[in-house]
């Protein structure tokens, strides 16, 4: 329920009750009405008391906050015509001296608490009714939470924030520990084994189906596993996929060869 | 019947004054309203342009100054 800030009291000015001894009545409802109408005025002159004594402690805040903003554009002022005077100095970002820039950001927290709550508002929560007094009943409770609480918390929102945070901060705890888990555990891979592997020049599934196909009058592309040797040292992995191997040529695909030979036969060829 | 009849002239002439003093009141709290609503929307505005300038004033500090 919105409470309002400031209230002119009497309401209704005009409900009193009139004495018996007043002979002329309707006069005497017109001073009854006066007299509340005086109290409205003296209930107008007290709120704009306080409303003008609010206004000016934050227009006085903001004097203050001018004055040393003006001292220090003073000082600012002084130190250039001093850095003038000496002559042209290189400023540099590059410098090591000079330390990186970060402004000041102040963040206002717990704007909305019981220490910024206006004057008047302070008042009309003071003129309230209390809660009831269940913190009588908390010595009964087995589970030694306080009463009043479960009537009404003004700390609740604060202690689930709360909670959610430190909740937030375990999770990225416990992300940069397996974080740093799986780091150790990547650097400590140890090698196994190690297979040499010999290579003759051409593949060795080449050679295999070369030696299969091979006739007497057959002209074999590549060179012969005793001249070109090569030895190579590489990790136990999975062989890649080999390329299709090409088709020896005979004596009639020499003639009007039809598929193109691979880049390695032709230099032979030439 | 007359004295009746300017008692009730009497009253309605109250009524129309204390009418006038009502009304005097609500404009005065109507001004009040006001005047503090335009108080501190310029308060509101002196303020932020009081939070732009520190921070310029900070970041030229920063420059000017040699550590």
């Amino acid at each position: 329920m919105p409470l309002v800030k400031r209230a002119v009291e009497p309401v209704f000015v005009s409900r009193a009750t009139l004495s018996s001894k007043i002979k002329n009545e309707l006069e005497g409802v017109v001073v009854n009405t006066l007299a509340g109408l005086i109290k409205q005025l003296s209930s107008v002159s007290r709120h704009a008391e306080n409303l003008f004594g609010d206004l000016v402690n934050e227009a006085n805040g903001i004097y203050l906050r001018t004055v040393s903003l003006s001292g220090r554009v003073a000082g600012l002022q002084d130190k250039i015509q001093t850095l003038d005077s000496v002559g042209k100095e290189d400023m540099r970002i590059e410098d090591s001296n000079v330390r990186v820039f970060k402004s000041t950001n102040k963040e206002e927290q717990q704007i909305l608490d019981r220490g910024t709550l206006p004057t008047a508002l302070q008042e009309v929560y003071r003129s309230c009714n209390a809660p009831p007094a269940l913190s009588h009943l908390s010595q009964y409770r087995d589970d030694g939470k306080d009463g009043l609480k479960f009537y009404t918390n003004p700390d609740y929102f604060f202690e689930l924030w709360a909670k959610e945070q430190t909740k937030q901060i375990e999770k990225k705890q416990k992300k940069k520990a397996k974080g740093a888990r799986k780091k150790k555990e990547s650097k400590k891979k140890k090698v196994k084994a190690v297979q040499k592997k010999q290579y003759a020049g051409v593949d060795k599934e080449f050679m295999e189906q070369a030696h299969l196909k091979q006739g007497p009058g057959d002209i074999i592309i590549g060179t012969p596993p005793t001249t070109r040797h090569s030895t190579e040292i590489h990790m136990r992995e999975a062989p890649p996929a080999a390329p299709p191997p090409p088709q020896p040529l005979s004596h009639a695909q020499m003639a009007a060869p039809t598929v193109p030979p691979p880049p390695h036969a032709r230099a032979l060829l030439i | 019947m007359s004295s009746v009849q300017s008692q009730i002239q009497q009253d309605w002439n109250n009524r129309e004054f204390v009418e006038t003093i009502a009304s005097s009141v609500k404009r005065i709290a109507e001004f009040l309203n006001a005047f503090d609503l335009s108080a501190r929307s310029r308060l509101a505005l002196l303020n932020q342009k009081l939070t732009n300038l520190e921070r310029q004033v900070e970041y030229i500090e920063a420059r000017v100054t040699k550590t």
